[in-house]
C-alpha cells in the first residue's frame, strides 16, 4: 500500500474560500510591489520639499520602496537589501564603489563570526551539553525546572543568536512535554514552558552582541555614519539592566498567568538524566570549541576595541579550521547567508540616507513633531521599535529605524551613540505575536500556545519592558557615561 | 423525436449494422477494442453507444455517401424515418505499436472523444472475483495485466491527440486500495500527461479512505472526477455490486463524493446510478442524495446482458435528473459525452425545458477557443486553491 503518490506533495490543504476572497488575498503582494513601486516613483519625481537636497530626495524615494517591502515582507529582506544595492548607484545616491563597500562594513562579517562560532558550538554538540546540564542540576521540581529552562534559554542566547538556541532546546521542550503528559491546549505548564523557551531566548539575545544581528546591525549602521562604536563590554554594560529587570518581571508573568498544575517533573529528569547518559563525557571537540570561545569571549572584552569585534571573531573561526574542529559542510548547514546580504544592504541604505541628508529631514518632519525633549524622543523611538517589532523582523525594524534616529540625533543635539541601544534593544523584543521572532513561532508551533496565551501576558511584558527600557536611559546609563545629550557647545 | 429519446431507445434496443458501413468501419474484420458498442453520435452532438445486435430491432445503422445514416422500422419493410449520424470510426492508432512493442490500443480507447486510458487491469473486482453483476467489462477479466509505462501512456496519447480523436484524458483504475482509492497508482501517469500535454485530465477511481487523499487528486491536476455508487439501495448495492459493497461500502462513496464536491468546481464530480436495476424510487432517493450534496448524478445505461427497462418506464426518473441538478444550481456544462450514460443536461428533453443558457455554455466549450478557456480556468483555479502546508509555515516566517 502507498501512502504518498509519487510526485505529489505530501501536504495540500485546499483553500474553499469563495474564489474572490482568495483572488483579493493572492493580490496583496503584487499590490504591495506596485505601492512601493509608486512610492519610488513619486518621491522621485516631486518638486523636492523645502530643506530637502536632490541626493537626499533620492535617497528617501530608495528608503520609501524598501520601507514598504521590508514592512510588509513582499520581498524576502534579505532581497530588499539587495534591491537597495542596485538602486542607490542606479539613482546616483552614492558611487557604486562607495555602495559595495559598505557591504564589507566591520558589522557583517562580526555577524558571520558569530554564525561560525555558533555553528560550532551546536556541531559538536556543546551547546545541547550546556542545556542538559543546566537542566540536570537545577530542574527537579516542576518551579524549578521551569525557571532553570527559562534561565538556561536566556544564557544560551547570550553567546548564540536567539533563533539558534530556540531551534536547539524546542525538541527537548517536546520531549519533556511529551513525557509529562502535559495535554496540548489544556497545560498551564505546558504552556508555561514553551513560553519560557520563547521569552528567554528574547530576552537573553539582547544582552550582547552574539544573541543575534540587531546590535551588530546598528553598530554598523553607527559606524558608517559617525564613526563611533561600542565595544562588546561596554554594550553588555548597558544592556544587563533591562535584562536582568526582564528575566524578573518575564519569570513573574510567566508563573502568574500560568500557574504549575502539575505535582512532579520525575519523568522529565528521566529524559533528561538519559540524554545525559547517551552525550559520555565532553569529547575532545567540544572541550577545544568551548577554550576557543572562552578565549574568544575574552578577547572582545579585552581587546575589542583595539582590534575590532570582526577580527577577533574572524580570528577564532580560523584557529577552530586550523585544529580541524569543524569543516566548512557544517558552517553552511549553520549560517543564514541571507541575513549578511539583508546586513549589508541596510548598511548601505542608512549610510546613504545620513550622508544624503535624507534622514535628518525624515526627523524634521516625523518625531521632532511631536517630541520636545530628548527622553521623550528616546520614549518614542523605542515604542516605534518595541511595536513594530512585533510585526517585523527584528534586524529589518533597525535597518529601518537607525537612519531615521540618526538624523534626529543630529537635530536635538543627542549623542548619535546612543541612538544604537535605543533602536537595538526595543527591536529585540517582540512578546506578543507569533509572527513577531522564529522563537514565537517555534513555540507556537508547538500546539500547546494559544493566540490569546501570547496575546495579554506578551503585552503585559512588552509594557514593563518599554518603561523599565527608558528607566535604564534616564538613571542607569548616565552612569556609565551614556549621556542622552552631547555636552553643550 | 428529440435526441435523448433516441438515445434511450438505441440503448435500450440495439441497431442493425448494415455491410457497407461494416465494412467502412472495419467491424467484422478482426478483434476491435470495443466490438460490442458502437459510439454514434447523434444530432445536437448526442453521444450514444449502440449495441450492435442480430435480434430483431427498429433501428439500422447505414453507410450513406461518405457518412452514414440511421434508419428506423416500425415493423413495416419500408424505413419510417432516417436521420443522419456520425459513426465513430476506429482510431488508425489502434492498430499501431508503443516503441516497446505494446499494441497502443491496448492502452488508450476512444470513447465519445475522450482517450479512457486503463495503465493496470481495467476492472480490480473483476480481479478479485467480485465484478458488478451487470458490468460486462469486469465479468471477463481474468488474470491481472501488465502495468504499462507512463512513458509508453504518454506516447498512446501523443498519437491519438496528434490524430484528433480525442480532446480529454480519462483515467480509471482497477485498483481500489483501501487507503487512497487507487489514486495514487494514477498519480505518476497523470503528472506525466499534465506534463507533457495540455488537456483536461478526468479521472475514475475509488473512494478512498482519508478526504486527503480527494485533495491530493485535485492537486495533482485531476480535473473532473468519478467514484461510481452505480446503485443507491444499499441491499441491491450488495447484491449487484459485491466489490463496492464488500471493499467499500456506500457510505464511503457518498462521503467522499460529498468532500469531493466541495473541492472541484462545480459540476465536476459525478457518479453513476445504473438505470432499472433498482426501484425508480431508490434511483430518485439518489438523485436527490447526491444532488444535495453537489454531486452530479449520471443515468447509466449500462446494462451487460440485462435489457433495460422501456423509456416510458424511466422517464419520470429523467426528468428528475435533470429537475434535481437544476434546482440545486450545479454546474450541468461539465458532463457531456457519455456514450453509455445520460447526463442531467440531455435529460432535459424529458422535462420539457430548453435550458438554452447550459446549452449554449456547454456548445461554447466545443469550439477550440472555448476548450483553450475552460482548461486556463481550470488551472486558474487550481493555482489559486491548492495551498501546500509549507507555504503555510513560510507565511508564518518558521
Amino acid at each position: 500500500m502507498t501512502n504518498r503518490p509519487r510526485g505529489v506533495p505530501p501536504e495540500i490543504v485546499i483553500d474553499t474560500r469563495p474564489l474572490w476572497r482568495i483572488l483579493v488575498g493572492r493580490a496583496y503582494r503584487p499590490t504591495v510591489l506596485l505601492v512601493g513601486l509608486a512610492a519610488f516613483l513619486v518621491i522621485r519625481v516631486i518638486e523636492p520639499p523645502a530643506g530637502l537636497q536632490p541626493a537626499a530626495q533620492k535617497a528617501l524615494a530608495v528608503f520609501a520602496i524598501c520601507l514598504v517591502y521590508w514592512v510588509t515582507n513582499a520581498l524576502p529582506l534579505m532581497v530588499t537589501s539587495l534591491l537597495a544595492m542596485v538602486l542607490l548607484p542606479t539613482t546616483g545616491v552614492l558611487s557604486a564603489k562607495d555602495t559595495y563597500s559598505l557591504f564589507g562594513n566591520e558589522a557583517v562579517f562580526f555577524i558571520l563570526g558569530a554564525f561560525i562560532l555558533a555553528a560550532s558550538l551546536m556541531k559538536c554538540g556543546l551547546s545541547t551539553r550546556i542545556a542538559i546540564t543546566i537542566l540536570r542540576r537545577f530542574g527537579h521540581t516542576p518551579r524549578s525546572l521551569l525557571l532553570s529552562f527559562f534561565l538556561m534559554n536566556a544564557f544560551m542566547a547570550f553567546f548564540m543568536s536567539e533563533h539558534a538556541v530556540a531551534a536547539m532546546t524546542f525538541p527537548i521542550t517536546v520531549e519533556i512535554a511529551r513525557v509529562l503528559r502535559l495535554p496540548r491546549g489544556q497545560s498551564s505548564y505546558g504552556r508555561a514552558l514553551f513560553l519560557a523557551m520563547a521569552w528567554g531566548t528574547q530576552i537573553g539575545g539582547i544582552a550582547t552582541l552574539l544573541g543575534g544581528g540587531r546590535a551588530p546591525l546598528a553598530l554598523g549602521m553607527l559606524r558608517e555614519s559617525t564613526g563611533q562604536t561600542y565595544s562588546f563590554g561596554q554594550w553588555t554594560l548597558a544592556a544587563w539592566p533591562l535584562v536582568a529587570a526582564l528575566l524578573v518581571a518575564g519569570w513573574q508573568v510567566i508563573i502568574r498567568f500560568f500557574p504549575i498544575d502539575i505535582a512532579s517533573v520525575r519523568d522529565a529528569d528521566h529524559v533528561i538524566e538519559e540524554k545525559a547518559l547517551r552525550m559520555g563525557r565532553p569529547s575532545a571537540n567540544e572541550r577545544a570549541i568551548g577554550l576557543i570561545m572562552l578565549g574568544t569571549l575574552a578577547a572582545w572584552i579585552i581587546g575589542g576595541e583595539e582590534f575590532g569585534l570582526a577580527s577577533i571573531a574572524m580570528g577564532a573561526v580560523v584557529v577552530i579550521f586550523l585544529f580541524g574542529l569543524l569543516t566548512w559542510g557544517g558552517v553552511e548547514e549553520y549560517v543564514n547567508w541571507g541575513v549578511l546580504l539583508m546586513y549589508g544592504g541596510a548598511i548601505a541604505l542608512g549610510s546613504a540616507l545620513n550622508r544624503s541628508g535624507a534622514s535628518v529631514w525624515i526627523a524634521s518632519v516625523t518625531v521632532s513633531r511631536w517630541a520636545h525633549s530628548p527622553l521623550a524622543v528616546i520614549a518614542m523611538i523605542s515604542a516605534f521599535g518595541i511595536l513594530l517589532t512585533e510585526a517585523m523582523s527584528h534586524s529589518a525594524v533597525v535597518a529601518l529605524l537607525m537612519p531615521v534616529a540618526l538624523g534626529i540625533a543630529q537635530q536635538f543635539g543627542i549623542d548619535p551613540r546612543i541612538m544604537a541601544p535605543v533602536v537595538a534593544l526595543p527591536s529585540g523584543l517582540a512578546f506578543t505575536l507569533p509572527v513577531g521572532t522564529p522563537g514565537n513561532a517555534i513555540a507556537y508551533s508547538s500546539g500547546y500556545l494559544r493566540l490569546r496565551d501570547m496575546l495579554g501576558p506578551g503585552f503585559l511584558l512588552v509594557a514593563i519592558a518599554w518603561a523599565v527600557f527608558n528607566l535604564v536611559v534616564r538613571y542607569y546609563w548616565p552612569l556609565i557615561g551614556l549621556t542622552v545629550s552631547i555636552s553643550a557647545g | 423525436m428529440e435526441p435523448v429519446h433516441l438515445k434511450l431507445e438505441l440503448a435500450v434496443h440495439g441497431a442493425r449494422l448494415d455491410a457497407a458501413l461494416a465494412e467502412r468501419i472495419g467491424r467484422g474484420a478482426g478483434p476491435s477494442p470495443a466490438r460490442s458498442a458502437l459510439d454514434v453520435v447523434l444530432p445536437g452532438e448526442v453521444w450514444v453507444g449502440v449495441p450492435i445486435v442480430d435480434t430483431p430491432t427498429p433501428f439500422v445503422l447505414a453507410a450513406e455517401g461518405k457518412g452514414a445514416c440511421l434508419l428506423r422500422h416500425d415493423g413495416a419493410d419500408q424505413a419510417s424515418s432516417r436521420i443522419g449520424v456520425r459513426v465513430a470510426t476506429p482510431p488508425r492508432y489502434y492498430q499501431r505499436r508503443t516503441s516497446r512493442g505494446t499494441l497502443m490500443s491496448t492502452i488508450a480507447t476512444v470513447r465519445a472523444g475522450q482517450l479512457v486510458i486503463s495503465p493496470g487491469a481495467p476492472c480490480g473486482y473483476g480481479l478479485s472475483g467480485a465484478p458488478c453483476r451487470f458490468c460486462v467489462e469486469g465479468a471477463r477479466v481474468e488474470v491481472e495485466r501488465d502495468e504499462a509505462s507512463v512513458a509508453n501512456v504518454i506516447e498512446v496519447v501523443r498519437a491519438a491527440f496528434d490524430e484528433g480523436v480525442a480532446q480529454h484524458v480519462y483515467f480509471n483504475t482497477a485498483l481500489f486500495d483501501p487507503e487512497d482509492g487507487g489514486i495514487a497508482f494514477l498519480a505518476p501517469y497523470i503528472e506525466g500527461v499534465r506534463r507533457h500535454f495540455d488537456t483536461l485530465v478526468v479521472a475514475q477511481v475509488h473512494p478512498p479512505r482519508s478526504t486527503a487523499w480527494v485533495d491530493r487528486t485535485y492537486a495533482m491536476g485531476v480535473d473532473a472526477l468519478s467514484y461510481n455508487l452505480e446503485i443507491f439501495d444499499p441491499v441491491l448495492l450488495g447484491r449487484h455490486c459485491v466489490g463496492r459493497a464488500r471493499y467499500i461500502g456506500r457510505e464511503r462513496y457518498l462521503d467522499a463524493l460529498a468532500h469531493a464536491a466541495s473541492i472541484f468546481p462545480s459540476g465536476t464530480v459525478w457518479s453513476d446510478l445504473v438505470m432499472g436495476l433498482e426501484p425508480p424510487e431508490s434511483t430518485l432517493a439518489g438523485i436527490e442524495a447526491l444532488t444535495a450534496k453537489g454531486v452530479v448524478p449520471v443515468a447509466s445505461i449500462v446494462r451487460g446482458e440485462t435489457p433495460l427497462p422501456e423509456p416510458t418506464a424511466i422517464a419520470p426518473v429523467l426528468t428528475e435528473l435533470y429537475r434535481a441538478v437544476k434546482r440545486r444550481g450545479i454546474n450541468m456544462g461539465w458532463v457531456r459525452d457519455l456514450a453509455l450514460g445520460i447526463t442531467p443536461l440531455e435529460a432535459r428533453q424529458f422535462a420539457g425545458d430548453g435550458a438554452r443558457l447550459a446549452v449554449t455554455l456547454q456548445q461554447l466549450t466545443r469550439f477550440r477557443l472555448g476548450a483553450l478557456a475552460t482548461r486556463n480556468l481550470s488551472r486558474f483555479r487550481r493555482r489559486l486553491r491548492v495551498r501546500r502546508v509549507s507555504e503555510s509555515f513560510d507565511s508564518a516566517r518558521l
